[in-house]
């Protein structure tokens, strides 16, 4: 049993939104946290970046309300919204007494946008600047466009959510736009969470009174293309005017519902979580072949990436860093971690869950991505599933996930004068 | 009944913001300790705040280095051996390092604060600075140095700060590789002894507080308690010449950063100059947000900002565009501040920007963590509780006329400093 503990209850409305409530009356706020099933996987591969754009667009108004912005922040409110590969995640927060307002502005968007085209060419645009400002106006800024598609062949993931490329974005039409909202944007593909000071009933009328006359719609399953298992390493070297080598090395991980991802979790841990950690006192303070170097996994729901990612210290070559990194590797591969090691970032673990769900804002995305899941209670079960790692587990999934046949490795290399 | 979804619902309006109580008290050897108790989870952040900033290094680094460096080792325990404990403890350290003040915070499961802090004690009491660590701190950051050099954000942030305050101006001030490569083990140790003194140390314990928790703060010992002798003052050199271009060729977008030097927060117009900022650029609804991104689409965004530092401030607009849309930008930017100037704010206008502005402070004191922030900033300002009490007076009080005469009396066009980082 967890000394910690978020108590929640869900119901649906009969077109299907699934509500999450969780009370916390210590706080005068209100969070409401609508989770769209949608992200960049389920784009057509001719038109990536669209989930992303379309994120932006639901800023554009909505059927019934011209601008959603400013009816929020003259309630006290403030919003965002993120995409990535799985998901379109919106939340906002407002003072209890004026969550009403939330009900209003997310339920019209979820019947339906104004789908004007002056908003397309403005967010167009705004999105082709983000696209330079983050992917390409930063050094190894691109880094995600290499990596995904030398990782994944079939899989969607083998593109970011930003898009392959800006002709995609500069290309998406308002039919487009209009396909993407009937095929994604209903009830029934929508997990909301309202968490604060608010009752379990007062959330049950209002989610009654403004989603309830929201229509279903039918959903197109579509199998997503399973990613072929990896036989043989990949590398790929790119250069570029960067101030120094880099190495990143993808490994194929189970996702997130996989029962082996709490053991891949930890071995990412195990690497380099902490100032204690392998890599960062085995390759960067012993042997100073990296400046700096980090592991993590990415935690998508479909199987994901292990990925280390360091950069190489003048004078030292490349081969010789990731020969570095295949030493650690190795010893995970082939010997089991003590015990005090293996407590050491299952405690870190649990105090991570503790931290990253303090705050209602937290809480609400965390209950809604782990209802996407499956199972909302995960909030409360995963801290077991971590502690039930065994040293043999991760030993095993040293073995199953980090071997080179497993591994797309990448030369981010300084481009010669 | 029909839903009528054109009409918003009523909404009301943030009638006071309601504080956790700070209990202040001393250690028993004196240090000033303040505790915010609140929060359901049992946990509690701890943050130990020194005089130790970098106004009071006398080589460039010394004192971030000192700071990052504190939990590499002590006379007792290596690097490693510190960083396995906390980490088998499940504790996240945090530093950092202005110019005003250097803090050390700890986060901890309240079940495992009692090792956490006696380690924590070890390190402020006795760190050793160990060359080995130096060497690879300096080399990690120098390595982020060399790549934050090639981001025209940070080349045009720090053209900024330089132009306004000067290069060696603690506000104006930035740092080389080399700068890092060239630390000496033996400064950090003098620094260290000289400025992580119990006597400029402020302790601040926020969370779920325990009666355990507080006595075992108000334990705490520290060897060196020896009173911080008072800074001199530094008065800035600004660069004459207002308007600069750093040439930057492979960049796709130009940074653009225009400024002027303001005053710090104790000043009795800065608490309306952020309504003003606020309307500005300060939020998604401010009016180079509509104008520049919702209007025109130049960019993925820009903000404007009123930045506090003991004893002075800046205030400035920032924004990456595309490099042709650069002169665009720029005239728009400087047309949005002259408007501030002539033209009487809206009446809903203004009213959004209050309810946002009130909103946002609310969202701000959510927490015991997030209050301790406010503390912190009370007490780094010498400033009363009442501070932010009236400030929600400040923000309803203030009307348009006030902001016209706010404008025209801070933002004269002739102070501002243009700063554009791009390709040519």
């Amino acid at each position: 049993m967890n000394w910690f503990m978020i108590h929640f209850s869900e119901f649906t409305l009969s077109n299907g939104l699934k509500v999450i409530h969780h009370q916390d009356k210590s706080t005068p706020l209100v969070v409401m946290n609508i989770l769209y099933k949608v992200g960049a996987r389920n784009e057509d591969p001719d038109k990536t970046g669209f989930a992303h754009l379309f994120e932006h667009l639901m800023f554009g108004g909505s059927v019934n309300i011209p601008e959603y912005d400013t009816p929020l922040q003259q309630a006290s409110g403030e919003n965002n919204a993120f995409t990535n590969n799985d998901i379109t995640n919106y939340y906002l927060t407002l003072p209890a007494q004026n969550i009403e307002t939330g009900f209003w502005l997310e339920s019209d968007r979820m019947l339906s946008l104004a789908f004007s085209s002056e908003s397309l060419e403005i967010q167009r645009s705004v999105v082709i600047e983000e696209f330079k400002q983050r992917y390409l106006n930063q050094p190894y800024g691109d880094v995600w466009l290499k990596l995904r598609p030398l990782a994944y062949k079939l899989h969607p993931y083998r593109w970011p959510t930003i898009g392959k490329e800006i002709k995609h974005i500069e290309n998406a039409t308002l039919n487009d736009v209009r396909a993407f909202f009937k095929t994604h944007y209903c009830p029934n593909n929508a997990i909301m969470c309202v968490v604060g000071n608010i009752t379990l009933e007062r959330v049950k009328e209002l989610s009654e009174k403004w989603f309830g006359p929201i229509p279903s719609q039918p959903l197109e399953i579509i199998e997503l293309p399973a990613e072929p298992l990896q036989q043989q390493k990949r590398r790929e070297t790119v250069s570029a005017k960067v101030p120094a080598n880099a190495i990143y090395m993808a490994f194929h991980c189970p996702g997130r519902r996989d029962p082996r991802y709490y053991a891949a979790d930890l071995l990412t841990d195990i690497l380099s979580r902490g100032r204690s950690s392998r890599l960062l006192n085995s390759l960067v303070k012993e042997q100073k072949l990296f400046s700096e170097i980090g592991a993590y996994i990415t935690g998508d729901a479909d199987p994901g990436l292990i990925v280390i990612e360091g950069k190489v210290n003048q004078g030292v070559s490349p081969e010789k860093a990731e020969v570095g990194v295949r030493g650690e590797l190795t010893k995970l591969m082939t010997g089991l971690v003590s015990e005090s090691e293996l407590n050491k970032v299952k405690t870190k673990a649990e105090s991570t869950i503790v931290f990253g769900e303090m705050g209602i804002l937290n809480k609400g995305m965390a209950l809604c991505y782990a209802a996407f899941l499956g199972n909302t209670n995960l909030v409360n079960e995963e801290l077991a599933f971590y502690q039930n790692v065994s040293s043999t587990d991760i030993k095993q999934a040293a073995v199953d996930f980090l071997s080179e046949s497993n591994c797309s490795t990448l030369y981010y290399l300084t481009e010669k004068a | 009944m029909t839903l009528s979804r054109k009409i918003a619902p009523g909404f009301g309006h943030i009638t006071a913001f309601s504080f956790l109580p700070v209990v202040a008290s001393k250690t028993d050897g004196g240090v000033p300790c303040y505790f915010i108790n609140g929060g359901d989870e049992d946990v509690v952040k701890i943050d130990f705040i020194f005089d130790a900033g970098s106004k009071r290094q006398h080589k460039t680094c010394l004192a971030a280095a000192a700071n990052s460096l504190l939990l590499e080792g002590t006379r007792q325990h290596n690097s490693l051996e510190l960083a396995d404990k906390l980490d088998s403890l499940g504790a996240f350290i945090q530093n950092s390092c202005s110019a005003d003040d250097a803090t050390v915070s700890i986060y901890s499961l309240n079940k495992n604060i009692g090792p956490c802090l006696e380690i924590i004690n070890e390190v402020l009491n006795e760190a050793s600075f160990p060359e080995n660590e130096l060497r690879t701190y300096a080399n990690t950051q120098a390595g982020r140095l060399r790549i934050s050099q090639k981001k025209t954000d940070y080349l045009c942030r720090k053209a900024f700060y330089a132009a306004i305050f000067g290069a060696e101006h603690p506000y104006g001030r930035s740092a080389n590789p080399e700068d890092y490569l060239n630390l000496q083990k033996e400064e950090l140790a003098s620094f260290f002894s000289e400025n992580y003194s119990a006597g400029g140390l402020k302790i601040i314990c926020s969370g779920k507080i325990t009666e355990d928790i507080r006595l075992r703060i108000h334990q705490l010992t520290f060897k060196n308690n020896r009173p911080q002798p008072t800074l001199p003052l530094c008065e800035p050199k600004p660069l004459l010449n207002k308007k600069q271009f750093i040439g930057h060729s492979e960049s796709v977008q130009s940074t653009i950063r225009i400024g002027k030097r303001m005053f710090d927060r104790t000043h009795e117009d800065y608490r309306p100059m952020q309504l003003l900022n606020l309307i500005l650029g300060g939020y998604f609804g401010s009016r180079l947000m509509k104008n520049i991104r919702e209007e025109k689409g130049l960019t993925y965004g820009i903000f404007s900002s009123l930045e506090s530092f003991r004893g002075d401030g800046v205030f400035y607009i920032s924004t990456d565009v595309n490099n042709e849309s650069r002169t665009s930008a720029v005239n728009e930017i400087y047309r949005e501040i002259e408007r501030l100037k002539h033209e009487p704010i809206p009446k809903e206008e203004l009213e959004i920007a209050k309810n946002y502005f009130l909103g946002a402070f609310l969202r701000g004191l959510d927490g015991a963590f997030l209050q301790s922030e406010k503390t912190k900033t009370l007490i780094d300002y010498n400033l009363k509780q009442e501070y932010y009490t009236e400030l929600f007076k400040i923000i309803k009080e203030t009307d348009s006329d006030r902001l016209i005469y706010l404008a025209n009396k801070h933002l004269g066009i002739n102070d501002f400093y243009e700063i554009i980082c791009g390709s040519q």
